[in-house]
């Protein structure tokens, strides 16, 4: 098994040595992730980020597209954070860029988690000359760098958010598989799982209703993470111009600003720091639930348990 | 154990033969590419001047009026001669091109994983020493904060304060226009060059490297050999180093291999902030100027060459865990 | 190692009935720390000397343990207990030590330290060693957005390699600062037949920089095998108009029209007409030929390298007929970001900027080492105008109304402001105002009105939902109900005029898609296949009309060649004025036929003409005498 998941799958996670000691026996998921300095951080950056995204229309008051006033004017109390070169609200900007920055993160996580998950439970149930294959194409779109492929697809079919979320989400999934597959493969001949092929159900139910829930939480530390891995992707395209200029995003913002760092610090200042909090909250948050996976998944291995479910 | 040297060498040649299906995949994602852009094809392949005659000769030169499986095997052997196309932005055939950029990135990359690695070693093992003390805390916080930045600005804030501000290091570029030094003088110019632009792609890989050296020094400082070492009574820092650190640091040679993509695409925003002539501000021309030939070459160039790192890192890797290769 | 030790923790196993965990293994740690402080008590069994780092790991590690559970502590207790040493899980003092807190250096410290030093030293001997650079004459560096790939500008109106190659050709006349004709490769010409021949005489004893003569056979070969078929200008003003181009003796060479021909005069500097070297093109494929990569030309400068890292360099041209170069040596260096750009003018990197970003102007100006040139003319050509093209295909450009409307919701000024930061000027005729002899002033362009716009979209049967779009009701060839969204093609370049018409046109109730496509892509769908509603370009006007403005406005010139008439605009009363502004020699009728041109397409608005663009460059203080056209550098001298 070791020659075809190799540990550099595994050295993502880090379960067992996170920014927080192993955490065991704790009632809830939740307070065992907020029972953490990390997590605790996390989860207030992240609650931020997205309370932005949700209530954008409410609290940024300008259509971010409009002009509003002088251009290139430093932060004021009637535009918080500056104004860029032709006269837009760069807070309406940051506030509208949220929601489409974590809609294409969210949307390229749920592909890659779909496509993921697909692949990985498939292959670890199966086995045998699937599960070679299935490695083997998985293995191939590892390789495929994506950003380069981004850049191709752009320079070839012109920008546009449909087309970064479906390459970069057909692109982010075989850590994912490989992962799932992992856990599967280990989960394969546990008791429970035995204990329910015994009882006539079905592979799909099986794979379903007991393996999904207990490959979840692993998986969703790597999801956590690419969450932020795509923020930063898109950020980076937007600085090459290629973003979608209809859809403000931060990477737009950042992008345009490029030119204006010396005379006008407020337009890169801003959209930078909404992506390090962003990507900052999500990646203490998933370091968190990895830590107390760690704990759990020692517990349970010690207790010779069924797998943790969170409760 | 006189059988080793032959199954080693068994695993050796099973992984380079898992190679193989890789390349041909890849083939296959350019050649898709290539025909899925709009546009006729033959425009791609030989520049948007020609009239109907010299399409029409094209297009039987490069077999564009046959059916698919056969273009893609006229494709595949094109590629496997090393014949990339021809740059008509360039005027000088795309391989070439590509090839000449190639030794910058190298460089460039190179430079900057083993800063990244000369640099996480020792922070990693201070971290994870005392897990959760005061230095663990500070090692971390600042290899997430690294992380969780957009490269482009650590880059255009490094040049205003480095180069700019503070004098140090040059601005921009390989080694300094119009210069005719050579040998020592002309290596010492592009190290002078190199510092700043490697130093800021390594600040990217830092913090991995960072965090996956602590958690392997935890993991290994928890180890009965270790608790066994310190028993009888081995001094501290040679826990540390001999027995903690080699096995601890095996997580992050593997993930070398795994980020070698994300290394790349940092290496080409670095390239354009500050003018260092490499495949990623080539690619970014080529994206301009839709020169099909170079775009395409590149990725896959790019793609074999993480292949060939993913080899090597596996390699590497089993060579050093003997468990994997006696499999 | 203690003999006591794992024996006492198998009693405690057995009698506790613990199964041994990792709270063990923390306990044994624990014993171990005990076992150091313990030393000294438990004598002789120790046998080894106590180190003062073990103890204080040691003292460290014992308290780690006991901020654990209660479970913990029993056990320990009990252990400890079982194994002889005194005590309590608390913080432990190594009796009789002398320790005092002396920081110890652990490897990893030590590297921590040595780390950043290093690098800090390197860069500290790095700006010592600065300015140990060989000396030696110092180089002028130009900088450049792009590489230009290739250095030939006759198959190609790519900006960037007019911009890198210009300075290694010449045409047959070069421009001064008025644009006034001058004679470069042609001494003397003249013109026959009411402008249908032109002959000109070559000047005498030129030689390419491979040292061969040139003559009238190398104009000839340019113009029929090279500029005709690959330089898109060409192709479309001489391409139709053009006869022959005929090398009547070596020296003498004459262009044959079909016919007259007047603008011919104002297309013949290295920018639109640069001549190639015949004997090293002849019977290749100029496109694919290596010399582009190593040219040969007649200019100013002479080409010496083109290395991989990208850097151009040229030397000057002793033997040039204009007179040799006071600049000796020229690097041109790509930077693609144009904030790093400007970063290394300022850290005296480079000494020449070919374009400054707007918001960076104002700052450099207060700069005393850097000076500004401003000029009209570009490599890609000179008097441009940036345009707003509406598709006529499209039902909804077709009503008159809705055009006027959107160039009366269009703030001129404030385009001049945000997007030009002050370098230009509002557009007032469809002729640049720096062609003075056929700009008309006075026409009656729309004025910025949003009140009058929301008013004839209204009346075009476009109206306002509560949402403040437009939707259509009773607009012909639109079905009722469909919301009025545009389609805004741009080149990237371009994105700022996209976010700026879009936020005007919101204004007004109008919802604009900006898409910024490349170079060849915009070609392909703006001027091939015609899928746009609204596209923009800098139609550069040269220095006659017939150069540039009369392809976007005839008829026959709808194709799919790059910057013909993008909007589609086809009327025979335009068409037969433009042929006779063509024709006529006299300037005053010229002037007649273009003012009335003007008025008839004011009136139809095909198009939207925005603002006139000035470029500015920048160079460093220590230079001066700079030209305004590609020749730059032919006239510069520069000190220290």
């Amino acid at each position: 098994m070791l020659s075809s998941t190799r540990a550099s799958d595994f050295a993502e996670l880090a379960p067992a040595a996170s920014l927080a000691p192993p955490v065991t026996r704790q009632r809830s998921a939740l307070r065992a992730v907020l029972s953490l300095p990390s997590g605790r951080v996390g989860a207030v950056l992240t609650a931020m980020t997205l309370t932005t995204a949700l209530l954008a229309p409410l609290l940024a008051t300008r259509d971010p597209f409009a002009l509003a006033a002088t251009p290139l004017s430093p932060p004021t109390l009637a535009h918080l954070m500056g104004t860029d070169a032709i006269g837009r609200d760069v807070f309406s900007g940051v506030l509208h860029g949220a929601r489409t920055s974590l809609f294409v993160a969210a949307s390229v996580t749920l592909l890659a988690f779909v496509c993921g998950a697909l692949v990985g439970m498939v292959a670890g149930w199966r086995g045998g000359l699937l599960d070679d294959l299935l490695m083997r194409v998985t293995e191939l779109f590892q390789v495929v760098p994506r950003f380069f492929l981004v850049v191709v697809v752009v320079a070839l079919l012109g920008p546009g958010i449909d087309r970064v979320v479906l390459t970069l989400g057909l692109t982010s999934w075989p850590v994912l598989a490989r992962v799932m597959r992992g856990e599967v493969m280990a989960m394969r001949d546990s008791d429970f799982v035995v204990a329910a092929r015994a009882g006539g159900a079905t592979s799909l139910r099986i794979l379903w209703r007991e393996l999904l829930p207990n490959v979840m939480p692993s998986a969703s530390v790597l999801l956590g993470l690419l969450f932020g891995q795509v923020i930063l992707l898109e950020a980076s395209l937007g600085f090459l111009g290629l973003g979608d200029p209809n859809a403000l995003s931060w990477g737009l913002l950042a992008g345009q600003a490029q030119g204006f760092v010396r005379v006008a610090w407020w337009l890169a200042v801003f959209p930078g720091l909404a992506i390090a909090v962003a990507v900052l909250g999500i990646n203490l948050l998933a370091d968190a639930w990895a830590a107390v996976l760690g704990g759990a998944a020692t517990a349970a291995r010690t207790a010779g348990q069924r797998s943790w479910r969170p409760r | 154990m006189d059988g080793e040297p032959a199954r080693s060498g068994r695993f050796v040649s099973r992984r380079l033969l898992q190679v193989v299906p890789t390349v041909v995949g890849i083939l296959l994602v350019n050649f898709l590419l290539l025909h899925l852009a709009p546009g006729d094809p033959v425009i791609a392949i030989a520049g948007e001047h020609g009239d109907a005659a010299y399409y029409a000769a094209m297009r039987q030169r490069f077999g564009l009026d046959r059916p698919l499986p056969e273009q893609l095997a006229t494709y595949a052997a094109r590629m496997a001669s090393g014949d990339l196309g021809f740059s008509y932005v360039h005027g000088r055939s795309a391989g070439a091109v590509i090839a000449e950029r190639i030794p910058a990135t190298l460089l460039l990359t190179g430079s900057a994983m083993l800063i990244a690695i000369a640099g996480a070693i020792p922070l990693g093992a201070i971290a994870g020493r005392r897990p959760h003390g005061a230095r663990d805390v500070s090692i971390s916080v600042l290899a997430l904060g690294l992380y969780s930045t957009p490269v482009f600005w650590v880059a255009q804030l490094a040049i205003l304060l480095f180069a700019l501000r503070l004098g140090l290091v040059p601005v921009q570029g390989m080694a300094a226009a119009g210069s005719d030094a050579t040998g020592f003088a002309h290596a010492w110019d592009v190290v002078r060059h190199l510092v700043l632009p490697a130093l800021v792609l390594a600040s990217q890989e830092l913090a991995t490297l960072i965090r996956l050296t602590r958690s392997g020094v935890i993991d290994e400082m928890a180890r009965d050999h270790v608790r066994t070492a310190r028993a009888k009574g081995v001094g501290e820092r040679a826990v540390l180093v001999r027995h903690a650190l080699p096995r601890a640091l095996l997580p992050a040679i593997t993930v070398i291999g795994a980020r070698a993509g994300h290394l790349l695409a940092g290496a080409a925003v670095v390239e354009i902030v500050f003018g260092w002539p490499g495949t990623g501000r080539l690619l970014v021309a080529a994206l301009q100027t839709r020169d099909t030939p170079v775009l395409l070459g590149l990725f896959l160039v790019i793609s074999l060459g993480v292949v060939l790192v993913n080899i090597a890192t596996d390699l590497a890797y089993a060579v050093v865990d003997p468990r994997i290769r006696l499999r | 190692m203690v003999a006591c030790l794992p024996s006492a923790m198998n009693d405690v196993h057995h009698r506790e009935g613990i199964p041994p965990t990792d709270d063990t293994k923390q306990v044994l740690d624990t014993a171990v720390a005990r076992r150091c402080i313990c030393g000294a008590r438990l004598g002789a069994s120790a046998g080894r000397n106590v180190a003062g780092s073990d103890i204080r790991w040691a003292s460290r590690h014992a308290r780690n343990v006991a901020r654990g559970g209660s479970t913990r502590k029993r056990v320990g207790r009990r252990i400890l207990t079982a194994a002889g040493c005194a005590g309590h899980i608390s913080v432990p003092t190594c009796p009789g030590s002398s320790l005092s807190a002396r920081m110890i250096a652990t490897p990893g410290r030590r590297h921590a330290t040595m780390i950043p030093l290093g690098m800090l030293g390197f860069l500290i001997v790095g700006a010592c060693t600065r300015e140990l650079a060989p000396s030696q004459e110092r180089p002028f560096v130009a900088a450049i957005t792009n590489d230009p790939g290739h250095l030939n500008p006759a198959i190609t109106t790519n900006g960037g390699v007019h911009t890198a190659a210009g300075l290694l050709y010449d045409g047959l006349l070069s421009y001064d600062d008025s644009l006034a004709p001058k004679p470069a490769l042609a001494t003397r010409w003249e013109v026959e037949d009411g402008g249908a021949r032109y002959r000109f005489h070559l000047r005498q004893g030129v030689r390419w920089h491979d040292g061969r003569p040139f003559g009238a056979a190398d104009v000839a070969y340019t113009y029929k095998e090279v500029l005709l078929k690959y330089h898109a200008r060409s192709r479309a003003s001489l391409g139709p108009a053009l006869a022959d181009v005929v090398a009547v003796d070596d020296s003498t060479v004459e262009f044959r029209f079909r016919r007259p021909y007047a603008p011919l005069l104002q297309q013949l500097d290295v920018s639109e007409g640069p001549i190639i070297p015949k004997h090293l093109f002849a019977g290749t494929d100029p496109l694919r030929n290596p010399v582009n990569t190593h040219p040969v030309g007649t200019g100013p400068y002479r080409f010496v390298s083109y290395q991989p890292n990208g850097e151009i360099r040229y030397a000057a041209n002793r033997d040039y007929f204009g007179g040799a170069p006071a600049v000796a040596t020229v690097v041109l260096r790509p930077i693609p970001d144009p904030a790093t750009q400007v970063v290394a003018l300022e850290a005296g990197e480079v000494d020449w900027l070919f374009g400054i970003p707007g918001p960076e102007r104002a700052r450099l100006r207060r700069n005393t080492n850097i000076k500004f040139s401003q000029s009209a003319i570009s490599p890609g050509g000179g008097n441009c105008i940036t345009t707003l093209g509406f598709n006529l295909d499209r039902p909804w450009a077709r009503d008159l109304r809705v055009r006027k409307a959107i160039a009366h919701a269009i703030n001129r000024p404030q385009i001049v402001e945000r997007v030009l930061f002050g370098e230009g000027r509002a557009a007032d005729a469809p002729i640049s105002s720096r062609i003075a002899f056929a700009h008309a002033s006075g026409l009656p362009i729309p004025p910025w009105d949003t009140v009058r716009a929301a008013a004839l979209l209204d009346s075009a049967g476009w109206r306002r939902n509560d949402a403040g779009t437009r939707s259509s009701r009773g607009v012909r060839g639109v079905k009722d109900g469909t919301p009025f969204v545009i389609d805004f093609k741009v080149l990237p370049a371009q994105t700022n005029y996209g976010d700026l018409i879009r936020a005007q046109l919101r204004a007004v109730g109008i919802d604009v898609r900006v898409q910024p496509l490349e170079q060849v892509v915009f070609s392909q769908t703006v001027f091939t296949a015609r899928d746009f509603d609204l596209g923009i370009g800098a139609y550069c006007n040269g220095t006659d009309p017939e150069i540039g403005v009369r392809r976007m406005l005839v008829s026959s010139n709808v194709a799919p060649i790059p910057f013909s008439n993008m909007a589609g605009y086809r009327n025979p009363v335009v068409d037969s004025l433009f042929e006779r502004a063509a024709s006529a020699l006299d300037i005053d009728q010229r002037r007649r036929f273009y003012r009335e041109i003007q008025e008839i397409v004011v009136r139809d608005q095909p198009y939207v003409w925005l603002v006139e663009t000035l470029g500015t460059r920048a160079y460093n203080a220590r230079c001066s005498g700079f030209g305004p056209t590609s020749h730059f550098l032919a006239t510069a001298r520069c000190g220290s």
